[in-house]
């Protein structure tokens, strides 16, 4: 809830005590706003004269007034841009301020003020404003009721109502020399049979209750009674009266606002009994789906060149205030002219509290012959409550255009719902589609196919059986790449083969050199892998000691001997030897290269 | 008059079975469809049926003899051929413009399923998910064992990615197909039946299931079946319903 009158802005807000139009020309709009219209002595008021569509203008003259000082003015200047009709169109205006300090109360009259504008005169009628004493006829130090300074009422806008009507609920506060805080709540409303929509503050105002100046918040609500009767409303309003802490209650650090305490009070306003009364059963109309309000009705028909079968979009519009939820499309009945599909909304605008908006509904017709040349008349009945009578608004006949569809077309469209919404479908009649020819291959139930059977079952486990060994396969590669000395170890046979291949090779073609050059590659190249050494490293001690060290049998050990003392003897001492000897070294080196190859490594 | 509406007709009804079993079914199916352009519908019931009966399985036969029974005005029948129809042709028109078309004209009512069951069982068949199924899981195994030789190179994660998200759609549609054969589509053949509220004669009704109604089975008790449309479930006797099973 807001504040205290005196903090708000004058000027748009609705309610303000007094407020002179005067057109001057077209161009130029001037008025007189005075803001409150009842003071205290001690009190200000603002008076404020405001220009639309002027951006310069000399100030105008207030009349002195005996009893009233009149300060100013201040010259404000606001400008914006507005959208008329799809043209941004500039705004501008100009306001005078003055302040106005009442030196003795009374009632005065400021005005009417004339003034100059670009050689065009501008008079503004008077306003009024009332100076009172503070504490006016209630007397100093006299004992005054809380009741007094402190109440509520409630008021309606309407009474008699009748059901379903929206009508205004006002809840005035009545306030004097006290200090209230801005958080109220309102308790014991009805729970049924009254619709009540959230509060909303109004302006606030000052008004004269017995002599006493009292200021006047009000709260506003709409409701709507759903059952006739009396309902009684009885409420309970509770406050928040603030006082200032004493001074040993004030701490250090609180500010200003922490100076002040609450105090909860209850308001009960005078029970308020409003009468409801049921719509009247005389002159009901027959198609009266339950709006209660003031609405606007309107239908359009497209398209009216049609042949029988083509959809037609009936479209209706209602807008007002009222019980808009209530409020419903009328619709055209199925009948041998029409085949009609049900009214569906298109459009539901309607504010939070369900008492003004627009609706929009849609409804398909279709017509069935030729003979259906106009689409019936639309009416929409509702029940105005302001003058207890019951209105209908008719909207059509629609003339329709109908062309003659040739009888023997023999034209079969599928009608569905969802078809008839497309545009240019022209429906003729409904039936099953014909048959259908015979199928070109025909599958008879003991047919096996290619996914039957355990054959196929087995071929899908195939994937699975290739995945894991490429997995397993995979996370050797993986090893391998890893550790060298084990890679080197595990590809040492197939490094042999290539030196074993040219010894066997020259073995055939009886040459001794290639021969044992091959044997030596074969050693190096297999060793060298074997146990992880460079080539440089591989001699017979060295090679012999490590293959003994992994318990290489001492046959074999000799064989090693053996073998790398014929390759020395070749390359050092050009030994001639014969085929058999190739042969019979070759198959040493075979043998010994299996031993090998079962030692662990 | 005996002789033009009783005698001929079932000579010509005895004549053509009799031959329909010397031809083939080609000749048969196309011999049922000219007996359904002269009207002699019972003919054309007869040599359809006739082919099912021998084993013939084609959502044409299904169709031709569903139109036949809907001309017959046996529209339970009729609902009962077209389920048949589309479950092994799930994405012709011609089969759901009838089904639906004849649903109305029967005022029947019938289960609908979730929409992702819809979107599953409407689109492809059971076959054809089976199919996709197969073919996506060897394109799998092909790019998981492509990511696994070059496992350093991720380029086979998407197409691995991508295969298994087929996968499992299509098992999801595989699945819904073999969820409809365990707890099948019913079509209610005979009139006036009602969904009761237990499995007993004379039991409270609970909804009405006009003939050609399409519930789905929840549960089988002893001669009942415990049927649903939409939310609502009820019981109703075996003999009143045929379901409308072909996938198994």
């Amino acid at each position: 809830m807001r504040g205290r009158y005196h903090s708000r802005i004058s000027g748009v807000i609705a309610g303000f005590a007094l407020l002179t139009v005067v057109s001057v020309v077209e161009a130029v709009t001037a008025r007189m706003e005075l803001d409150p219209d009842l003071i205290r002595m001690g009190e200000s008021a603002q008076l404020r004269i405001v220009l639309d569509g002027v951006e310069q203008a000399r100030q105008p003259e207030l009349p002195n007034i005996s009893g009233l000082r009149i300060s100013g003015p201040s010259v404000e200047r606001s400008f914006s841009m507005q959208s008329v009709n799809g043209r941004m169109v500039q705004q501008r205006t100009l306001s005078f301020r003055y302040s106005i300090i009442p030196l003795r109360p009374g009632d005065y009259e400021i005005g009417p003020i004339v003034f100059e504008h670009e050689g065009q005169r501008v008079q503004l009628e008077p306003s009024r404003l009332k100076v009172v004493m503070p504490g006016d006829a209630t007397g100093e130090g006299e004992s005054i009721d809380i009741d007094e300074m402190l109440f509520a009422r409630l008021s309606v806008s309407r009474d008699p109502v009748f059901v379903n009507e929206t009508f205004t609920l006002i809840l005035s506060v009545y306030s004097r020399d006290i200090n209230l805080g801005r958080d109220m709540s309102l308790s014991n409303m009805p729970e049924s049979g009254l619709q009540t929509q959230q509060w909303q503050e109004m302006s606030a105002t000052r008004e004269v209750v017995g002599r006493q100046v009292f200021d006047v918040r009000r709260y506003r609500t709409e409701v709507r009674p759903m059952t006739s009767g009396t309902i009684r409303l009885e409420p309970r309003l509770r406050v928040n009266i603030l006082v200032p802490r004493s001074r040993q209650q004030q701490s250090f650090f609180g500010g200003v606002f922490s100076n002040m305490e609450a105090h909860p009070h209850d308001l009960i306003p005078e029970p308020l009994d409003i009468t409801v009364r049921s719509l009247p059963e005389e002159g009901r109309p027959e198609g009266f789906t339950g709006g209660v309000g003031r609405f606007t009705f309107d239908a359009r028909v497209h398209p009216t060149d049609v042949e029988p079968g083509d959809p037609i979009t009936v479209t209706m519009r209602i807008e007002g205030e009222g019980n808009m939820h209530a409020v419903g499309a009328p619709s055209i009945e199925e009948s041998d002219l029409f085949r009609v599909y049900p009214p569906r909304i298109i459009l539901n605008e309607v504010d939070r509290g369900g008492s003004r908006g627009r609706k929009m509904y849609e409804q398909v017709i279709i017509p069935r012959t030729s003979e259906s040349y106009e689409v019936p008349a639309l009416t929409f009945s509702y029940f105005d409550p302001e003058q207890a009578v019951y209105r209908s608004i008719v909207r059509g006949p629609y003339t329709l255009n109908l062309a003659e569809v040739a009888a023997d077309t023999g034209r079969r469209v599928r009608a569905s719902p969802s078809d008839a919404t497309h545009v240019g479908t022209r429906i003729i009649g409904e039936d099953i589609a014909y048959l259908m020819p015979a199928p070109s291959h025909w599958r008879h139930r003991d047919d096996t196919h290619w996914h039957q059977g355990p054959v196929f079952w087995g071929t899908q486990v195939f994937p699975v059986i290739a995945l894991i060994g490429l997995s397993l396969w995979s996370a050797r590669q993986r090893a391998l790449s890893v550790d060298v000395a084990k890679a080197r170890r595990y590809r040492a046979p197939r490094a042999a083969r290539a030196g074993l291949k040219k010894a066997e090779q020259a073995m055939r073609g009886g040459d001794e050199a290639q021969f044992f050059e091959g044997l030596w590659e074969t050693l190096a190249s297999y060793f060298g892998d074997y146990l992880n050494w460079p080539i440089g490293a591989i001699t017979s001690d060295a090679v012999h000691a490590a293959m003994q060290e992994r318990g290489l049998p001492t046959d074999d050990l000799d064989r090693l001997h053996r073998l790398f003392g014929a390759c020395d003897q070749r390359r050092f001492a050009q030994v001639k030897v014969d085929q058999d000897e190739m042969r019979e070294l070759l198959f040493t080196m075979r043998t010994l290269l299996k031993a090998c190859e079962k030692v662990s490594s | 008059m005996m002789v033009r509406y009783v005698i001929v007709p079932l000579l010509l009804l005895l004549g053509v079975v009799g031959s329909a079993w010397a031809t083939s079914p080609a000749e048969a199916f196309a011999e049922a469809n000219v007996a359904y352009d002269a009207s002699e519908y019972e003919v054309a019931i007869t040599l359809y049926e006739q082919l099912l009966r021998e084993g013939f399985i084609a959502p044409e036969i299904y169709y031709n003899l569903a139109n036949s029974r809907f001309r017959q005005g046996d529209y339970g029948q009729a609902i009962l051929n077209l389920k048949r129809a589309q479950q092994l042709r799930p994405r012709d028109r011609d089969i759901q413009h009838n089904l639906y078309f004849i649903l109305n004209e029967a005022d029947a009512v019938y289960h609908v399923p979730p929409f992702w069951s819809r979107v599953f069982l409407r689109q492809l068949t059971q076959q054809e998910w089976k199919g996709i199924a197969v073919a996506s899981w060897w394109i799998l195994a092909l790019f998981g064992g492509l990511q696994i030789v070059r496992f350093r190179n991720r380029v086979w994660l998407a197409p691995v990615a991508v295969s298994a998200i087929i996968l499992l759609i299509a098992l999801a549609g595989w699945w819904q197909w073999w969820s409809l054969g365990q707890r099948p589509e019913v079509v209610v053949i005979e009139p006036g039946q009602d969904a009761l509220f237990a499995p007993l004669p004379g039991s409270t009704a609970h909804f009405a299931l006009p003939k050609g109604s399409v519930p789905r089975v929840d549960s089988v008790s002893d001669g009942w079946y415990r049927v649903r449309i939409g939310e609502r479930d009820g019981w109703i006797r075996q003999s009143a319903v045929e379901p409308v099973r072909l996938v198994q």
